[in-house]
C-alpha cells in the first residue's frame, strides 16, 4: 500500500482548565477526540468547523507543537512524537506552517529576506552561501519580486504580507504544508489571489496541504476533501462535492446555509 | 428618517468618503458593501457624528428631518443613543469587561431617560426577551466574559436598542461570529428592523450576510459609491465591474464541487493617499477606458434596476452602433 504523507492515528488533546474552587478537581476539556485521518502527497485536505471545534489544536498536533495524549502522527511513515529532538528538527524542513495573521507572523525590525530565510538558517545544515538565491527564488515563485527581500514588513499590503508568509513555509521545500486559517483576514479580491497561489503551489511543487479554516465556501474552493470537526471529533469525511451536495450531519448543513447568497 | 447628501470625510486633501448620497426610511434595511480601505466604516462614523479629530465632514445629514451636519458635540450627544445607536464588529471590546451586564444596558436609560433604577431594570428584562438573551434574571449579575460571543452580541444589540432609535447602525456585526451564530443575529436584525420600524444600516464585507439581512444596497470602493439598487436584483445581476469582480472573487458553494482557480481583481486595494482622481477603481479594472483615470464617473441606470457610477454604462451601446434596438 503506498505509504501517506500524513498519517493521525487516533489522537486526542486534553487540556487542564484552571479549578472552580480550590478544593475542586480541575476540569478537563477536551480539544480533540479520537481524530483519524490521513492525507497524501498533493493532496488538499481542508478542516473546516467552527471557534473552538478543535482545528487550531489538531494542527498544533500535526506540526509537533503540542504532543497528543493518546495516539500517534506519522510523517512519512515515522512517529514524529517518537524522534529525537535533533531527528525531528531535521525533519521540519518538510512540514511548514502558515498561520492567519500576516502582521503578527513577520518581525517588524527584521527585512523580508531576513523572515524568509530564518527556517534555512534554524535548520543549519544547507550551504547558506546560495541564501540570496533560495531567497529571490522563492519571492518569486510567490509572486513577490527578488527586490521586495530589502523592504520591511510595514511596506506591504495583507494580501502580500501573507505571500511573503507562504515564502518563508516553502523555502525549505517542504511536503507538507499546514494553514491555520491562511486567508481569513484578507479581503475578498485578495483572498482569491492568495487562494490561487496554494492551488499553483501544490501543482508545481506536489505539495499535501492541511487547509484549516470555519469558512466552508473557502474550504470547497481549494480541497479535494473536507473533514467537519465539531466539540473536538470529526463528524464528517469524504471528497467536497459528497459533503457539498449530501451533508450527513446537521451542522454541516447549517454551514452551506451561512455560504449562500 | 435618515437624510445624507453630498457626504464627504476629508483626510488632509483626500477623501476617505466622497460625496455619498443615501436616505433609510422607517423599517427600511439598507446594507453598505466594500473591502477594508472602502470608506463604509468612516461612513458610520460621519452618521454618529464620531469622526476622528483631524478628520472634516461636508454634507448635509438630516436626521427625523434635522440637519446635523452643524451640530455641536453637545446636539450629537443627545443624538447617539436616543435617535441612532451603533453595534460594533467585535463585542468583547465594546463592552466593560468590569460591569455587570444589567448596568452596562441600563446605563443609557439611566443617563437618557432619568428612570427610576427599578424602572431601568424592568426595561433592561424586556430588552434582553426582545433580542432572545435566555434567563435574563441571572444574566443581570454575570460579567461579559461569562458569555458567549453570540450573547455578547445580544447584550450590544439591547444595548442599542434602549432608547428606542429611529436608526441602528451594525458595523461588521457578525465577522467575528461562527456561521450558525452569524445566522441567528442577522434574523434578529431583521426581525428588530420590522418590528420596530426601526431603520437599519448593515455595514459588512461579507456578500452573503448582507443579501441575508437587507434590501437596498450600497457597494463603496475608495470612498465612492460605486453601485446601488436593490439587493437581490443588484447580486444577481451586477454592473459595476467592482462589484461583478468581487462577486467572481468570492468562493461559492457549487454543486459539481472541486478545487477551481477562483477569478481575481489584480492588484490590491490602494491606499487612501494613493487613489486615482477619477474612477476610484482605474488601474484595477479589466475594462478601463481611457477616461477611466482623470474623470470621476457620473451615475447611471443600471439593468437590475439601480445606479452604477462608471464610465462604460455611458457609452454607446452596441443596440445604438450597430443593430437597432427591437
Amino acid at each position: 500500500m503506498k505509504q501517506s504523507l500524513l498519517s493521525v492515528e487516533n489522537i486526542s488533546r486534553h487540556y487542564r482548565l484552571p479549578r472552580r474552587r480550590l478544593l475542586d478537581r480541575q476540569p478537563v476539556l477536551t480539544a480533540v477526540d479520537g481524530a483519524s485521518f490521513q492525507l497524501q502527497r498533493g493532496e488538499t485536505l481542508g478542516v473546516v468547523g467552527e471557534s473552538g471545534s478543535g482545528k487550531s489544536t489538531l494542527a498544533k498536533m500535526v506540526m509537533a507543537f503540542e504532543r497528543p495524549d493518546q495516539g500517534r502522527v506519522l510523517f512519512d511513515g515515522s512517529d514524529i512524537n517518537e524522534l529525537s529532538a535533533a531527528a525531528l528538527k531535521q525533519i521540519r524542513r518538510h512540514f511548514q506552517m502558515v498561520f492567519q495573521d500576516p502582521f503578527g507572523s513577520l518581525d517588524p525590525r527584521r527585512k523580508v529576506g531576513w523572515s524568509i530565510a530564518e527556517p534555512l538558517r534554524a535548520m543549519a545544515t544547507d550551504d547558506l552561501s546560495q541564501i540570496n538565491d533560495r531567497i529571490s527564488a522563492t519571492l518569486q515563485q510567490v509572486g513577490l519580486q527578488a527586490r521586495d527581500a530589502d523592504k520591511y514588513p510595514h511596506e506591504f499590503s495583507g494580501g502580500q504580507r501573507q505571500r511573503i508568509a507562504i515564502a518563508r513555509a516553502i523555502i525549505t521545500h517542504p511536503a507538507l504544508l499546514v494553514a491555520d486559517e491562511a486567508v481569513s483576514a484578507l479581503d475578498v479580491s485578495v483572498q482569491a489571489q492568495i487562494l490561487n497561489l496554494l492551488m499553483d503551489l501544490k501543482q508545481e511543487l506536489g505539495l499535501g496541504i492541511l487547509f484549516i479554516s470555519h469558512d466552508l465556501a473557502v474550504v470547497a474552493s481549494i480541497c479535494d476533501r473536507i473533514l467537519v470537526m465539531r466539540n473536538g471529533r470529526i463528524i464528517e469525511t469524504g471528497p467536497t462535492a459528497q459533503v457539498l451536495t449530501n451533508p450527513a450531519h446537521e451542522y454541516t448543513g447549517t454551514l452551506l446555509v451561512a455560504a449562500q447568497i | 428618517m435618515i437624510e445624507v447628501q453630498n457626504l464627504s470625510v476629508r483626510v488632509g486633501d483626500t477623501r476617505a468618503v466622497r460625496r455619498v448620497n443615501l436616505s433609510i426610511g422607517a423599517g427600511e434595511r439598507l446594507g453598505v458593501v466594500g473591502e477594508s480601505g472602502s470608506g463604509k466604516t468612516m461612513l458610520a462614523l460621519a452618521l454618529m457624528g464620531m469622526v476622528p479629530d483631524g478628520l472634516t465632514v461636508d454634507g448635509v445629514i438630516r436626521i427625523d428631518g434635522n440637519d446635523l451636519s452643524r451640530a455641536s458635540e453637545t446636539t450629537w450627544a443627545a443624538y447617539r443613543a436616543q435617535k441612532i445607536a451603533m453595534i460594533f464588529q467585535e463585542p468583547m471590546s465594546a463592552l466593560n469587561p468590569l460591569r455587570r451586564i444589567g448596568d452596562i444596558v441600563a446605563e443609557p436609560l439611566l443617563v437618557h431617560q432619568g428612570i427610576s433604577r427599578n424602572d431601568a431594570r424592568q426595561k433592561v428584562l424586556a430588552l434582553f426577551d426582545e433580542t432572545g438573551i435566555p434567563d435574563a434574571n441571572r444574566r443581570l449579575q454575570q460579567y461579559p466574559h461569562q458569555l458567549s460571543g453570540g450573547q455578547r452580541q445580544r447584550v450590544l444589540i439591547a444595548l442599542a436598542l434602549a432608547c428606542d432609535p429611529s436608526l441602528l447602525i451594525a458595523d461588521e456585526p457578525t465577522t467575528a461570529l461562527d456561521a450558525n451564530i452569524a445566522l441567528r443575529i442577522t434574523d434578529l436584525l431583521v426581525r428588530l428592523s420590522r418590528e420596530r420600524q426601526m431603520a437599519l444600516l448593515f455595514i459588512s464585507h461579507d456578500l452573503s450576510a448582507v443579501s441575508r439581512t437587507t434590501e437596498d444596497l450600497l457597494v463603496m470602493y475608495g470612498g465612492d459609491i460605486v453601485e446601488r439598487g436593490k439587493t437581490r436584483h443588484l447580486l444577481a445581476s451586477p454592473s459595476h465591474p467592482y462589484t461583478s469582480g468581487l462577486l467572481s472573487a468570492r468562493p461559492r458553494i457549487e454543486q459539481n464541487a472541486g478545487p477551481r482557480r477562483l477569478p481575481t481583481i489584480p492588484g490590491t486595494v490602494p491606499s487612501l493617499f494613493d487613489l486615482p482622481p477619477g474612477c476610484r477603481f482605474a488601474g484595477r479594472c479589466d475594462r478601463e477606458l481611457p477616461i477611466c483615470r482623470a474623470t470621476i464617473p457620473q451615475p447611471a441606470a443600471t439593468v437590475s434596476g439601480g445606479f452604477a457610477s462608471c464610465h462604460l454604462l455611458n457609452q454607446p451601446s452596441q443596440d445604438q452602433t450597430g443593430q437597432a434596438p427591437r
